[in-house]
């Protein structure tokens, strides 16, 4: 009988590839080199193109070689004819479809395969689009593959409805792919075009928008195709209710429209001498072409926002000069018009009186309901009694806990207030790592909801007491309260924002965990503070109430501050205004 | 190819090439052992066997004639001092095999042009009639035997032995309706293609974790073979074929499922995957209580019962359960379901184990078998053989498939228990989807209590097992009427035959199919036989889909001969095997051509110490010492 | 660098009757030598070489019978997956070449369609024993469509011929049926572990 098999050892096999390898090296660097000298002396012939692609494919991340390579095509494009450049570029692609097996996300391979086939006289469209389905369904989240997709679907004008045909087979075979489910969010909104105005029906004809491609953008979907895509959604989470992909698409479905860019609120205060204006976005007021007009007369006003620290900010005020509207016997017309976004704001101020202000009476729905912008409560309703349906089988799952908070949110924030406080702490219970999360998320909704029953009641005083807060947030709604009261809660900080509080008189902000006071800025009429029971530990915390003018009492109660010496006399210092401190 | 002697001194002698059998040579051969396997038939794979169209025909020809059990020479000339001989059983497979009922229905010839007229069909049934009646004539004989003999051993009375099959009572009866576009293919058309077929006689699946595929991957064995996914499991209920939701995204896509369904059928699936306190609470009952329980609703159940679990409604919980879990652990390994089938058929898989038997030195003989075993009267134990040529042929260890072992040895005298088969041409899916080439599984509940479930399994052209326009579909049960009583209701509600009447225009036809009855190998026992102790019977195919029983048996006989080595190492990698006459890579090609063996040994050893690689040394001499002792 | 060192890779399988020097074929080719015994090295399955043609690496892999056509006693499913059949005889031996229709139904019943096939009549070094006559391969080799060669194992008289020949074939063939794409072969490796319950969940 012959020799039993012998088998290289792994120490023999590890020998030989070291030895592969070495020789490998030797082979890159002199190719390498000559392909650096080659440049340099500007050579671009044949020898250039075979000694790049033996490096490139080696090592396809090389850029500097891509872009040498490159300059020879542009080359050879001015010399040769159109077969033979065709010819050319056919080579370079599949040269790129070799660099990307065996590295499918090469940002080097991948932007050269667009930069040739941008540059191919006749190119093959289809079978770029095959390549990106076969490496999609090897790895369906390269976003090199979806990046590079979306140019060929540019340029070879696929239809829309294709390419939602495409993102439905992609769902299908793998609905936790986020990739497919936004492309879906950029392609749905072209193919089936919601109403632009929410309350006009949806018939009208789109015909003189131009025909839909996928790179513009509008986010309407119309109703008909919407609920197909909640039951699409739905078989996604009710599937597997841990996938988040399913559940941000469905968010975005239930809510993508934007809130209308103008001027929501123009103030007046005759003392201050004072206008304050109100967007309903953040903006850079100095840089949108801000014009106040008094009594027909445009103003040379300084904008600034309310705390040096926003340069965007969705409240900015002005000094008006000395002496235009301080008579009170006077009255006075303002106007502010946003000329970027073609809309301004009158506001008058009538004799007699210290103030005015013009703003829309806000409801609910514009306030804090656009995210949730469905436009029949029965849809949102028939959707919350599928997710409750889920939720009684996944009493636990998170996502479809927030999204029933969401929904009840989007249907009756006051009326569904108790529910939705007790799913916020299962989900606290269920989700402890973001406890912190929910906990500032919970703080909004129950801001959100004591603003509108302010507005019902239609007073200026905002109060907000032991409802666990942890954050502050839509401040920007609140300039014309002059009372709050946050006592009994757990807030760390006043944050800059606060500022923004521009008529407030009194802050009652008891037992919470105050440590910061930033946001209590140039109030130009507060006269009580109240922080008993905070955290305020040293005199620079405080520093912050010096800017306040009219700030008379201050109780500074149960504070590590009142444990330093002398700091009755150095508060003296600090705020002299202050006449009623309690320590 | 002219036949040599054999050698006449093996370690082991195999006889048989079933799967059990093949794994057994393989694995034996693997470590070192001198392995001669034989088989009396032409072909490999025994019982496991795929057939070529023609081949499948041949196989039913030879077995319905009249297998007049051959005189067996009297060897005991060839006994020594103190030996005894046990002849081995002489009759061929027909013990294994009984029942076979052949059915064409579709047209002799090709039809050219002719019109879809009524003539057509008067021909197609006349030929139709040909065929069925022929065969069945030369089948009713052997069938009523069987029938009556297992009739007696159940105490249950025949019913249908000797029963005209539908077709020939109502022979009138044909579908009425003319078939538009589609041509049917002819039966001349399946002959001439015949050779693309590989018909398996047993049908069962690779469980993507099982131990088939695990020893298959160890082994290096896969090598031989390639897969491919089974792509979808139905499900037959309430008349209708319906896909099985079997993966993730198959859930997602379901439209039969309502999304509380969906989310309850994933809730149960994941809750399977440990084993909790509650379902321990439900051993020993149903595991259709169990699932009662889990309020998952009807259709819900009779997926998990039937299609994913595939078990019976009194199948205990813990069975249930286990596997429940065998199809989640499986499944998405290689793709959307549990299992892989082979390209060319499950055939394949013996022959794979003899390429690794032989490529170790196996030595292989078909057409050849073993009269008798020589066995010492002391020591009760086999020591050599005497082959169908009167060579003896001594070995230390003798395995035979059971057909090979008169049933007279068992040493517990229990019936013989069957499984009905039966294999359909068909002309097009039972379930028509997007794509043409679907493999699929479709379990079949019992349709009454005291029924078997039925498990098919369809496979489309593109396993290799059938020509493009046709389906192959398998049938399989427990038997118990012949197989032709067992699957024949079914195949007329699913498909359509002559015996179809009502409108089914819709259902795949069938072209030809085949009923037979196999022995069920499950209740072979290794040393159930009144045999010398080194003399191990393998038990053919078994009735369960999987092939965990056989693996299990094969790796159990290896350890009975070989106790103290490994079952099945991987088989070295081409590329890493150093070869006489090279000293590194395979770039030997300056290298003088008469060198003795020795002298390279030396050079390789010294290249090696020269690297300083001690410790391979040392490996390196172990080889040389091994390759001494086997010289 | 995880890609193979190849452009591609081909599957040959030799067949013919015992004896007629199968192995020292691929020995002579893969390795250069001319080994004196008789039989396959135990334990290997196919032997490597990779060619260059035409600046395209070719890997050839070249399986030997394994010893069961000793017997008449080969596997169908040596055949299958066989891009090229090399069916060797021995010049010196008539009994090899009679075989030889034999063999074709063996590999009309179970090779691949597309499978190259090539008739090689080896040991002409031993020519003063010739047994079968050139002229009478050729017409058959011709009957059958096969290409014919005569080879040396032990001269090394065209056996790199007959390799590289049958790789240029089989690249013309590649190129031809470029879109064949196969979607077999899960097997072997790991496979995936993608459960049922779950898919990669960001959390």
């Amino acid at each position: 009988m012959h020799g039993r098999v012998k088998v290289k050892s792994s120490a023999q096999q590890e020998e030989e590839k070291r030895k592969e390898r070495e020789k490998k090296l030797k082979i890159y660097v002199a190719a390498r080199d000559a392909c650096f000298s080659k440049r340099k002396e500007g050579v671009w012939d044949d020898e250039a193109l075979q000694l790049t692609q033996q490096l490139l494919s080696s090592n396809p991340d090389f850029a500097t070689l891509w872009n040498y390579r490159r300059e020879i095509l542009m080359h050879l494009e001015t010399v040769k004819d159109e077969d033979e450049v065709q010819k050319i570029y056919e080579t370079e692609l599949s040269f790129t479809e070799s660099c990307l097996k065996m590295n499918p996300k090469s940002y080097g391979s991948w932007h050269h395969r667009g930069w040739v086939s941008a540059r191919l006289p006749r190119p093959d469209w289809a079978r770029e689009l095959s390549l990106c389905d076969r490496c999609l369904s090897l790895d369906d989240r390269n976003f090199h593959c979806w990046d590079y997709r979306r140019m060929v679907v540019k340029m070879s004008g696929v239809p829309v409805d294709q390419e939602l045909a495409f993102t439905d087979r992609l769902i299908g075979s793998n609905f936790s792919n986020y990739s497919s489910w936004h492309y879906r969010s950029t392609l749905l909104p072209l193919l089936h075009p919601g109403s632009p105005e929410p309350p006009s029906p949806c018939c009208e004809p789109p015909q003189s928008s131009p025909p839909p491609s996928p790179q513009t953008h509008s986010h309407r979907v119309c109703e008909e195709q919407l609920l197909k895509e909640y039951e699409l959604v739905q078989n996604a989470f009710f599937t597997d209710p841990n996938d988040q992909s399913a559940w941000f698409y469905y968010r975005w479905l239930l809510g993508r429209a934007e809130r209308e860019e103008m001027i929501s609120c123009v103030y007046v205060s005759r003392d201050e001498e004072r206008v304050a204006v109100v967007f309903s976005r953040p903006v850079n007021a100095q840089s949108v072409g801000l014009l106040l007009v008094l009594d027909g007369q445009p103003q040379r006003v300084e904008w600034r926002s309310v705390h040096p620290r926003f340069k965007h900010s969705p409240v900015w005020i002005c000094d008006l000069p000395p002496g235009t509207i301080n008579d009170i016997s006077n009255e006075h017309n303002l106007t502010v018009h946003w000329t970027e976004k073609h809309t301004h704001r009158d506001c008058a101020l009538y004799t007699g009186r210290n103030e005015s202000w013009c703003r829309d009476t806000a409801t609910d729905q514009e306030l804090f309901r656009s995210e949730l912008s469905v436009e029949k409560t029965s849809v949102l309703q028939s959707e919350l009694q599928s997710v409750k349906q889920l939720q009684e089988l996944e009493p636990l799952n998170k996502w479809c806990l927030l999204t029933i908070i969401l929904l009840m949110r989007a249907l009756d924030p006051l009326g569904y207030e108790k529910e939705t406080l007790a799913h916020f702490q299962t989900l606290k219970e269920v989700d402890s790592v973001r406890a912190a999360y929910y906990s500032d998320l919970c703080s909004k909704f129950m801001i959100e909801n004591t603003i509108l029953k302010m507005e019902y009641a239609e007073v200026r005083v905002f109060s907000i007491s032991d409802k666990n807060l942890t954050t502050l947030c839509h401040l920007d709604q609140l300039l014309l309260v002059t009372h709050i009261n946050l006592s009994s809660n757990q807030l760390q900080r006043l944050p800059p924002q606060f500022a923004m509080l521009q008529c407030l008189e009194v802050l009652e902000a008891d037992n919470n965990s105050i440590e910061n006071l930033e946001g209590v800025y140039h109030l130009p009429r507060l006269e009580e503070v109240l922080l008993k029971n905070n955290k305020i530990s040293t005199l620079a915390d405080l520093q912050p109430l010096a800017s306040c003018p009219k700030l008379k009492r201050l109780d500074l109660r149960g504070n590590p501050i009142t444990q330093t010496t002398n700091v009755e006399s150095e508060l003296a210092e600090l705020l002299p205004s202050v006449t009623d401190l309690l320590l | 190819m002219a036949a040599e002697d054999l050698p006449s001194e093996f370690d082991v002698v195999i006889l048989g090439t079933g799967l059990a059998e093949s794994v057994v040579a393989a694995a034996c051969s693997r470590v070192g052992q001198r392995v001669l396997h034989l088989d009396r038939r032409s072909y490999y794979a025994s019982n496991w066997a795929s057939f070529t169209f023609n081949g499948l025909l041949t196989w039913i020809q030879q077995l319905q004639e009249e297998s007049q059990p051959k005189e067996v020479p009297d060897w005991s000339s060839q006994l020594e001092e103190g030996e005894e001989l046990i002849y081995l059983s002489s009759s061929d497979s027909s013990a294994s095999i009984c029942n076979l009922q052949v059915f064409c229905y579709t047209s002799e010839e090709d039809e050219e042009e002719q019109a879809p007229d009524t003539t057509e069909e008067e021909t197609v049934r006349a030929a139709d009639e040909d065929a069925v009646q022929e065969v069945s004539e030369a089948e009713s004989a052997e069938t009523r035997e069987e029938e009556e003999r297992r009739g007696a051993d159940k105490g249950q009375a025949a019913q249908t032995a000797g029963e005209e099959p539908e077709a020939e009572s109502h022979p009138h009866a044909a579908p009425s309706q003319s078939e538009p576009a589609k041509k049917k293919l002819s039966y001349a058309q399946l002959v001439k293609e015949g050779r693309r077929f590989n018909i398996d006689l047993v049908s069962k699946l690779m469980y993507s974790r099982g131990s088939l595929v695990d020893l298959l991957i160890k082994s290096n064995v896969s090598r031989y073979a390639e897969f491919k996914n089974v792509t979808r499991i139905l499900t037959y209920r309430h008349g209708n074929v319906e896909q099985v939701p079997c993966s993730r995204a198959d859930v997602f896509a379901s439209r039969q499922l309502s999304v509380v369904e969906k989310r309850k059928l994933m809730r149960f699936l994941t809750s399977c995957v440990e084993e909790t306190e509650e379902q321990t609470a439900y051993n020993g009952r149903p595991y259709l209580d169990f699932l009662c329980d889990q309020q998952l609703g009807e259709n819900l159940q009779h997926f998990v019962l039937h299609s994913i679990a595939m078990v019976t409604a009194d199948t205990p919980t813990e069975e249930g359960l286990a596997s429940t879990r065998q199809f989640l652990r499986c499944l998405g390994r290689y793709g959307n379901t549990p299992f892989l089938f082979p390209v060319y058929g499950l055939g394949e898989i013996p022959q794979c184990f003899c390429r690794m038997c032989a490529v170790f030195g196996g030595i292989y003989c078909l057409r050849h078998s073993v009269h008798c075993l020589l066995v010492d009267k002391h020591t009760n134990r086999c020591k050599a053989v005497i082959d169908s040529r009167g060579q003896r042929i001594s070995c230390s260890h003798f395995v035979a498939e059971a057909s090979y072992v008169g049933a007279e040895r068992k040493k517990v005298a229990t019936p013989t228990r069957f499984l009905s088969r039966a294999v359909l041409i068909t002309d097009s899916s039972v379930l028509a989807s997007d794509s043409e080439q679907q493999v699929s599984v479709v379990t079949v509940p019992p349709i009454a209590a005291g029924c078997p479930a039925v498990k098919m399994v369809e496979l489309c052209p593109s396993t290799m097992t059938c020509i493009p326009g046709t389906y192959l579909v398998h049938l399989t049960c427990q038997s118990i009427g012949s197989a032709y009583q067992d699957l024949s209701p079914l195949v007329t509600r699913m498909f359509r035959t002559v015996e179809s009447h009502d409108k089914a225009e819709t259902r795949p036809a069938v072209l030809w199919c085949l009923y037979f009855n196999m022995a069920d190998g499950s209740g072979t026992e290794v040393e159930g036989h009144d045999l010398p102790s080194n003399v191990y019977v393998c038990s053919g195919p078994d009735g369960s889909l999987g092939h965990e029983h056989t693996i299990k048996q094969a790796e159990f006989i290896f350890h009975k001969i070989l106790p103290d080595e490994e079952f099945c190492p991987p088989a070295p990698n081409p590329e890493d095997i150093i070869y006489d006459g090279e000293t590194t890579a395979a770039t030997g090609d300056t290298q003088e051509e008469e060198q003795s063996p020795q002298k390279q040994e030396e050079e390789e050893t010294k290249e090696e110490e020269e690297t300083k690689e001690e410790e391979e040394t040392k490996e390196e001499t172990k080889e040389e010492e091994h390759l001494q002792t086997e010289e | 660098m995880s890609m193979e060192d190849y452009d591609y890779l081909f599957k040959i399988v030799l067949i013919g009757n015992a004896g007629v020097g199968k192995t020292c074929l691929v020995r002579r080719f893969t390795q250069g030598l001319f080994p004196p015994g008789q039989g396959a090295t135990i334990g290997v399955d196919f032997m490597i070489k990779t060619v260059e043609i035409k600046g395209e690496k070719v890997k050839l892999q070249i399986w030997d019978t394994a010893g069961q056509e000793r017997f008449r006693s080969i596997t169908q499913s040596y055949y299958r997956s066989a891009n090229a059949l090399i069916l060797t005889y021995d010049i010196t031996c008539e009994d090899s070449f009679r075989c030889l229709p034999e063999w074709l139904r063996e590999i009309e019943q179970y090779a691949n369609n597309q499978v190259v096939t090539i008739l090689v009549g080896n040991k002409i070094d031993l020519a003063e024993k010739r047994e079968v006559l050139r002229q009478r391969a050729e017409d058959f080799a011709d009957a059958q469509s096969m290409l014919y060669l005569e080879t040396s194992a032990k001269e090394s008289d065209n056996v790199e011929k007959l390799f590289l020949d049958l790789a240029c074939e089989l690249i013309r063939e590649a190129k031809q049926n470029k879109l064949d794409n196969n979607d077999t072969a899960p097997m072997p490796g790991e496979g995936k572990t993608i459960s049922y319950l779950s898919c990669c969940s960001l959390n």
